[in-house]
């Protein structure tokens, strides 16, 4: 508990067309964002990893760095025909890429930030996803990389002037991912070729061991890889699509996840239960678990330890992407893109659902590094209306939003998840709410009921319309007392004409016969 | 003797037609005598699903051998954990038993480009079960063998040397290459 230490701020940062903003974050002061640096014009703009520092790109190809503490510039370097610029995770490097005017030009330089001096500089004709980046860098920058044809260049990132220390030839080699923390192993992919099996190789980044893959793992049907290496490195879950489906199922094409350890463990598909494409997965951040969304809508959730063993399942309903909270225990399930945009907030330590919510028509969704709020944006060049961004917190609760005529970009600066507390004040207030558990198999989108929880935290779904009424309703009490108001209530005091005058030859009849009988009676006797 | 395995074929045969056009279609790798197998075997099992249904519920025949004949169904993935009677053992389908074979298995697990390649790929030698080498394509897979299915460490689709075609079509080159000028060895 760092109760000595005081945690960092939140902050967001906002991007229009042309100009952009960083507002101090929540909890917000009079529900309204103070803004911390004001409208700075830019192309645009990114943290970098570790959120020490800012890339801002001005139009003109001028690039400027900013200290994000002080949210000052300390470098602007200009850079003509700047094609792509990135940062290295910990800030230390720029990478640029510029249009080649000449074949001898070396277009992508690699900058040092705090000296403004390039240390390197290579020849590269095209960019496309999988070689930009030119150099990757693991995210404590101990390694750093470049894939060439057939090879893979090691740097050390720590003095770029030594150029490439040694390289590791991977014949084929058409894409690669670095582990993060630590940046000791590389996954290595090599597509399908004349009828050898595409694979999944992992190396080490280590020079003395590299002559052979650590583990291993070869498949026919796959056209690209996407890398999700661990925190701790354990191992490397990797989606491998194919543009076309062969069990015709799908458009689409296929996707299979397969997990492959570095100790050789595990080596192979996760088995899924539910046919169909992998729609995310995510480690969570303490990297020894997984969530996986998979099979076609309503698409089912679960949660893999990192043996690849089932944890619990999060049951079925329209989501296709996972977003775990950086303190750990919580998880968003969110049914964005094409969806109507259902989010579930589960607590995967107590396995228990906290929340639902609608966010419809976002486009990018974030956790704040606190964990405490989750930020969704509605950004254009993908909807051009209802721009906005809409803060909640952990349990679904909407806390913010703000419409925007345009919004290009609105991200949270990252933050190590150390720095702050635990989430304890939430999980105390959550063990006094009456929320029914959940049953395995029941359908995540039944639980999701936001009348199942007591407290006014959860927000209910939008006021549905006045019901409509048919006429021969209009009799009922309740529509009585709408229409008549004060006047139904004192009916006894006023009566209608009609209704007063049966009344008084009623009482008449009954005194008459009162009366006779009486009479009669007396006659008698 | 012949003429009984013959008659037994034509009836097979029969019941195969009866099976629908989708499912040839779909499994339509496997030969016909291939789906008279499974048909004869799942209808011994229904057989005994059915005599075992007709006994009393606490008879501890019923009991032993339903009990057994579950966990059969459910070792090779036949039957899923929620279904633990002897009527499920009665609704299963010719299509359950053929998506169990090592054939299926390996194309749906992408370990071939198709389902003929995949048949083609068990028989030359190059799937391994566990630590096993499994050649045939009718072999059921068990569930729990189900993650444990991959190339062999000796193929050369699974991290071992070349194969027959390219050793030879090397050291053709590498002849070539050497005794170029010289006169042609004969080559085999």
């Amino acid at each position: 508990m760092s109760s000595v230490q005081q945690s960092p701020a939140l902050e967001i940062l906002v991007r229009e067309p042309d100009c952009f903003s960083i507002w101090a974050g929540p909890p917000f002061p009079n529900s309204k964002p103070t803004s911390k640096l004001e409208k700075t014009p830019c192309t645009s703009t990114k943290f970098s990893e570790d959120g020490s520092k800012l890339l801002v790109t001005k139009p003109n190809g001028v690039v400027s760095i900013y200290n994000c503490k002080s949210l000052t510039e300390i470098r602007s370097f200009e850079v003509p025909n700047l094609l792509a610029s990135t940062l290295s995770p910990c800030g230390t490097y720029l990478q640029t890429f510029q249009k080649s005017s000449s074949p001898q030009e070396k277009n992508v330089m690699v900058w040092n930030v705090e000296s403004g001096v390039p240390v390197y500089q290579l020849l590269q004709k095209n960019m496309s996803k999988t070689t930009w980046p030119s150099i990757q860098f693991s995210s404590d920058e101990s390694t750093a990389c470049r894939m060439v044809t057939n090879e893979i260049h090691f740097f050390d990132p720590k003095d770029f002037s030594k150029g490439i220390i040694y390289k590791l030839r991977v014949p084929g080699v058409a894409s690669i991912g670095i582990s993060k923390a630590p940046g000791s192993y590389l996954a290595a992919f090599v597509p399908e070729a004349k009828g050898m099996p595409a694979s999944v190789q992992i190396y080490s980044c280590n020079k003395d061991l590299q002559t052979q893959p650590l583990a291993r793992r070869s498949f026919f049907r796959c056209s690209s890889v996407q890398f999700h290496w661990n925190k701790d490195s354990f191992g490397v879950l990797f989606v491998a699509q194919s543009d076309v489906d062969k069990t015709n199922q799908s458009y689409y094409g296929e996707t299979k996840l397969n997990y492959l350890t570095v100790d050789g463990s595990h080596e192979g598909l996760v088995s899924l239960k539910k046919e169909g494409p992998v729609h995310d997965v995510q480690w969570s951040i303490s990297g020894s678990e997984f969530a996986v969304v998979y099979g076609f809508m309503p698409a089912k959730a679960t949660i893999f330890d990192k043996k690849c063993k089932v944890l619990f399942e999060l049951g079925e309903g329209p989501y296709n992407t996972i977003r775990w909270n950086p303190k750990g225990r919580l998880l968003c399930l969110a049914g964005f893109g094409n969806l109507p945009g259902n989010m579930a907030f589960w607590d995967c330590s107590e396995k228990r659902l906290l929340g639902s919510t609608k966010a419809e028509c976002s486009v990018t969704s974030e956790w704040s590094p606190d964990g405490h709020y989750f930020m969704t944006a509605t950004t254009a060049p993908r909807l051009q209306i209802d721009n906005c961004v809409k803060i909640f917190h952990c349990d679904g609760s909407l806390y913010f939003t703000k419409m925007f005529d345009r919004l290009y970009q609105a991200e949270w600066k990252p933050e190590a998840p150390e720095k702050f507390g635990e989430i304890n004040g939430l999980v105390k207030s959550l063990g006094g709410l009456k929320i029914e558990e959940p049953r395995k198999q029941a359908q995540g989108s039944k639980v999701a009921q936001p009348s199942s929880s007591k407290t006014a935290n959860v927000s209910a779904p939008p006021a549905k319309p006045a019901a409509y009424r048919p006429p021969h309703a209009k009799n009922a009490a309740v529509v009585q007392q709408e229409l008549f108001g004060g006047l139904a209530a004192s009916g006894s005091g006023e009566m209608s004409k009609n209704a007063l005058r049966n009344k008084k030859r009623r009482e008449k009849q009954r005194e008459k016969k009162a009366a006779e009988a009486s009479g009669a009676g007396e006659n008698d006797n | 003797m012949g003429r009984h395995l013959r008659s037994q074929g034509v009836r097979m045969r029969r019941s195969v037609l009866m099976l629908s056009l989708s499912l040839l279609v779909s499994m339509a790798y496997v030969a016909s005598v291939s789906c008279g197998r499974v048909q004869y075997a799942l209808s011994r099992i229904r057989n005994a699903a059915r005599e075992l249904l007709t006994l009393d519920e606490k008879n501890p025949k019923r009991i032993f051998e339903g009990e057994a004949l579950l966990r059969r169904m459910k070792r090779y993935g036949l039957l899923d954990e929620g279904q633990d009677k002897l009527d499920y053992v009665l609704a299963l389908t010719v299509e359950n038993f053929l998506s169990r074979r090592l054939q299926t298995i390996v194309f749906k697990r992408g370990m071939a480009k198709s389902i003929h390649h995949a048949r083609v790929l068990i028989r030359q030698r190059h799937i391994r079960v566990g630590r096993q080498l499994v050649n045939v394509p009718s072999f059921m897979v068990r569930v729990e063998s189900e993650n444990h299915i991959g190339f062999s460490l000796t193929s050369p689709f699974g991290g071992g040397g070349p194969g027959r075609v390219k050793r030879k079509n090397q050291k053709a080159a590498a002849k070539k290459a050497a005794g170029g000028d010289g006169d042609e060895e004969d080559e085999e």
